[in-house]
């Protein structure tokens, strides 16, 4: 057993914090990328109320942060972008408009991506 | 109906299995490997389905001995122990469920490196892993058809 660096455990825990729970019910979502409802609320939940009832953005900057004042990405920045983007969709999402649920998967799906390439690259590249 | 036991410090699982596997099992939920054993005990659960990372709950419930885990990772650092037998928990909760003679499937919902998932299947024996929350792959991997 060894032990992982600070940065690549740090980078770990924000792909797993972040990423998989932000993309739980998007992956379940029909390639169409229209969200039945019965798996509206637990995409909201996902999105807005993901750690302790904390909205995404907030987990995200919280794990985002520590890792930044070491090694900026530009990932992160785009994943900040991203979370943004759904923040200021938050109430067409919660009366149900199909176009912005839609593009939430589609954020989700790609804030997972974003991160979990940031996790691997620094696992791989840290001693 | 088939036992699932999912083993996580919050609810993001067993909200998923309600969703989506409760047509093919009865699920039952633990957030600690005391409870954990405790249900093994009592039900004879088909499949294990496992969170990786617990720190939702108190430090006093996670199994792990951190000053020996301080002592040969991080220099005595407690501290750092602690976080690392946080991010590591699951699989830690699945030792001790093997070492009490619970030999079940154990499924993480967690993208394992191939080398770290073949050391588990090593140490652990059927261990398989899904990277995101896909139900189709989670259930694939728990042999639901």
């Amino acid at each position: 057993m060894t032990a992982p660096s600070d940065l690549a455990r740090l980078a770990a825990r924000l792909s797993h914090d972040v990423g998989k729970y932000v993309a739980r019910t998007a992956h379940n979502v029909p390639a169409s990328r229209v969200v039945p409802e019965p798996l509206v609320d637990m995409l909201l939940k996902d999105l807005f109320e993901l750690d302790r009832g904390r909205r995404a953005s907030s987990v995200f900057e919280e794990g985002a942060r520590p890792i930044e004042e070491r090694r900026p990405d530009p990932r992160l920045v785009e994943v900040r972008a991203l979370l943004g983007e759904l923040d200021a969709m938050e109430a067409d999402m919660r009366a149900h408009v199909p176009e912005a649920l839609s593009r939430a998967v589609a954020i989700a799906l790609e804030v997972e991506a974003l991160l979990r390439g940031l996790a691997v690259d620094l696992e791989r590249s840290e001693p | 109906m088939r036992q699932l036991l999912v083993v996580e410090d919050g609810q993001e699982y067993s909200e998923f299995a309600r969703l989506f596997l409760s047509d093919a099992f009865d699920v039952r939920t633990a957030s600690s490997a005391h409870e954990a054993m405790q249900m093994a005990a009592a039900t004879d659960f088909d499949a294990f389905l496992f969170d990786l990372r617990f720190d939702r709950t108190p430090a006093s419930t996670l199994v792990g001995d951190v000053e020996e885990i301080a002592s040969r990772l991080f220099g005595g650092d407690l501290e750092r122990a602690l976080r690392y037998v946080q991010d590591q928990q699951g699989t830690l909760i699945l030792g001790e469920l093997r070492a009490a003679g619970y030999y079940q499937p154990a499924v993480f919902i967690h993208d394992f490196r191939e080398r770290r998932l073949l050391n588990l299947r090593k140490l652990y024996g059927h261990v398989s892993a899904v990277a995101s929350f896909s139900a189709a792959e989670i259930r694939a991997a728990l042999g639901v058809t």
